[in-house]
């Protein structure tokens, strides 16, 4: 009986345990290649470890970008929710950060109070669309939705492109950008002296409704009933391609939210190529933080400080902030493989 | 005469388009066929663009470029499929991840072998060999018969496509399920590597980060376009190369259609041929399902 107890407890120390040690592995392989291209592990960890925490202003830099990455992360997590792979929350990103620039150009004279709220929906929107997108072609031609949400991050991004050189370009002016966007539509400032802006609060009550809504609710119990097997989903009666298309709806607004947090809390004006990869940054922090929205709230802290730490560097020596995808990518199928509880149960058998 | 030059240089600009795409389609092919769904043939593709690069601008000769190419895919392919296969993982996502890592090392290698300022150093790439088309081309092309004579006249080929149709069968007459797929990502990614060589070698002569920009994928949607045979990948890939041709011409004229829109000529292609023309296109039976041996 007592070895049963401690059997378990060992189990549940393990499930926390294995983030971790995940990561360290990710961050060790990372340290070799950091030695081959002649480099030092150390002296370059440092370097990111302080570009990331180093003070006030850094925390506040990596907030700032683990708010975008909780909306990319819950893109993720609320489709593959429901059975789906979407890898096309960069390009729900541009489209909701196109759609809320849009909203905080053109409306002017609204008080912050309605010009905010206005100007997120529409972010939201404009991500929700594109994923919508991928439900109607999922659910009506059953088409592969990891393809399409590829071949729409290509879309949306030479999309914003043409916008920003054509449409909506800053008139007059010499350069690839939109106007500013009016202050109005600025998030509001939470830490005086740093950008850290209320994202970050809607993002942490983002987080809170999707845990909500998935654990807590007949209808976010039907969707992951769809996403473990729609077979059984559907022989229970319920609507599987409704299912999907809302999954989709919801997941593209998530994607779409995360640009609307870098127009509306960051940059303030839409650029080409503006996101370092977030869309994509989104898989690992949901796919390492399990799903679930304290897990995914964590790993966005840690990937938010592994960018603003690997901006700072590419700045400080010869290492490129691409080690962060090597990081990242590791992260992901170490998490994937397992790996973990394969090195644990060899080490107790022996 | 000038409307007939005007056809044929279409054509042979269609065929050097499709050339990179249609190794990856061969090798994903080949992959899938033995139930293998490699969603990392992106990241593959690029690594075999880098290594090309790097092997020919150490060695001095594109073939030898070529080769490391192949065997740097190669291996790739080989440890993501054993992953997948003794892991039992998601596929998908463990492909995703590969494409992640290979974006990342080779943007952090290239960096540091070729700085980020300097202007790139000269490299001796692919010259063209007949027709104003280089040796690769020929080769991909022949490839499809190659692949088709294998697959439906030889041994190796049934019991790859038995492995991926029907692995219980496989086993039944003593023969390794894993194994054979493990063979077959090899071969794949040997094939996927020449692919990423010829794109970066073919024309440009060097390396540009991220040059593969989602070929990976479409040369996936080909495979089910061309409904998993080797002529049907060919044509599928000729359609999504003169797509990419397409949008050069659109590009150099002076056109009304503002360049962003051709540049999602291939994109747009891919997603509608997803959604008209693949729905009823059966891959293998036991595509991308992990295999269990039963005892």
């Amino acid at each position: 009986m007592s070895e049963k107890i401690g059997n378990k407890k060992l189990g549940q120390v393990r499930e926390i345990a294995k983030p971790f040690i995940s990561v360290f592995l990710a961050l060790l392989c990372g340290g070799i290649i950091i030695e081959i291209i002649g480099e030092n592990m150390g002296n370059i960890y440092q370097i990111m470890f302080t570009g990331a925490f180093g003070n006030r202003i850094n925390i506040a830099e990596t907030l700032i970008k683990s708010t975008t990455l909780i909306f990319t992360g819950m893109s993720y997590a609320f489709a593959y929710k429901c059975g789906l792979i979407n890898i096309g929350a960069e390009g729900q990103l541009y489209m909701g950060a196109a759609l809320s620039t849009w909203i905080g150009v053109n409306l002017t004279g609204l008080p912050a109070a309605v010009h905010i709220p206005v100007a997120l929906l529409a972010g939201f929107l404009g991500g929700a669309l594109l994923g919508g997108l991928v439900g109607w072609l999922k659910t009506r031609f059953d088409a592969n939705e990891v393809i399409t949400t590829v071949m729409l991050n290509y879309v949306a991004q030479y999309l914003v492109s043409w916008l920003v050189t054509g449409p909506m370009k800053e008139q007059p002016g010499d350069f690839p950008q939109t106007a500013m966007t009016q202050e109005s539509a600025y998030l509001l400032n939470i830490l005086p002296g740093t950008r850290l802006h209320m994202g970050f609060v809607l993002a942490i009550i983002a987080l809170v409704l999707y845990g909500v809504f998935l654990w807590h609710t007949s209808s976010g119990y039907e969707m992951r009933i769809v996403g473990q097997n729609n077979k059984v989903a559907a022989y229970a009666g319920m609507n599987v391609k409704g299912n999907v298309m809302a999954a989709m709806f919801i997941a593209g607004g998530c994607g779409g939210l995360a640009g609307a947090m870098e127009i509306l809390g960051v940059q303030h004006r839409l650029l080409q190529n503006f996101s370092s990869g977030y869309g994509f940054d989104g898989i690992a922090v949901s796919l390492l933080g399990s799903n679930n929205p304290l897990g995914i709230f964590l790993s966005s802290i840690l990937f938010g400080a592994l960018k603003s730490g690997g901006n700072a560097v590419q700045m400080f020596s010869n290492v490129p902030a691409a080690i962060i995808n090597i990081i990242q990518a590791l992260v992901i199928i170490f998490v994937v493989i397992d790996l973990v509880s394969k090195l644990w149960r060899k080490k107790m058998v022996k | 005469m000038d409307n007939f030059n005007l056809i044929g240089n279409l054509l042979l600009s269609v065929i050097r388009t499709a050339t990179p795409i249609l190794f990856v389609a061969l090798g994903l092919l080949v992959m899938q066929s033995s139930g293998i769904i490699n969603m990392g043939a992106e990241g593959m593709m690029l690594l075999g663009a880098f290594v090309g690069v790097i092997g020919t601008y150490w060695t001095g000769n594109v073939w030898l470029g070529v080769l490391c190419a192949m065997a740097a895919s190669g291996l790739a392919s080989l440890l993501f499929s054993y992953f997948a296969l003794t892991f039992q993982v998601n596929q998908v996502v463990l492909g995703v991840a590969f494409n992640i890592l290979f974006g990342g090392v080779t943007t952090t290698l290239s960096r540091s072998v070729f700085g980020l300022n300097s202007a790139p150093p000269k490299i001796d790439g692919f010259h063209d060999a007949l027709f104003g088309l280089p040796l690769p081309v020929y080769i991909a092309f022949g490839l499809v018969l190659a692949i088709h004579l294998f697959f439906y006249r030889t041994k190796p080929g049934l019991k790859i496509r038995a492995a991926g149709e029907y692995p219980q069968a496989v086993e039944v007459v003593g023969l390794s399920v894993v194994k054979i797929r493990l063979l077959s990502s090899l071969l794949g990614g040997l094939f996927i590597g020449f692919g990423g060589a010829f794109l970066s070698l073919g024309q440009l002569d060097f390396f540009i980060e991220n040059m593969s920009n989602g070929r990976g994928y479409i040369a996936l949607a080909a495979v089910s376009f061309g409904k998993f045979t080797p002529i049907g990948t060919m044509l599928a890939v000729l359609l999504f190369g003169g797509g990419e041709a397409l949008q050069y011409r659109l590009q150099a004229g002076n056109s009304i259609i503002p360049y962003q829109f051709a540049l999602m000529i291939p994109y747009v292609m891919t997603i509608i041929a997803l959604a008209l023309f693949i729905r009823n296109a059966s891959g293998p039976a036991a595509l991308g399902k992990p295999y269990q041996k039963s005892h």
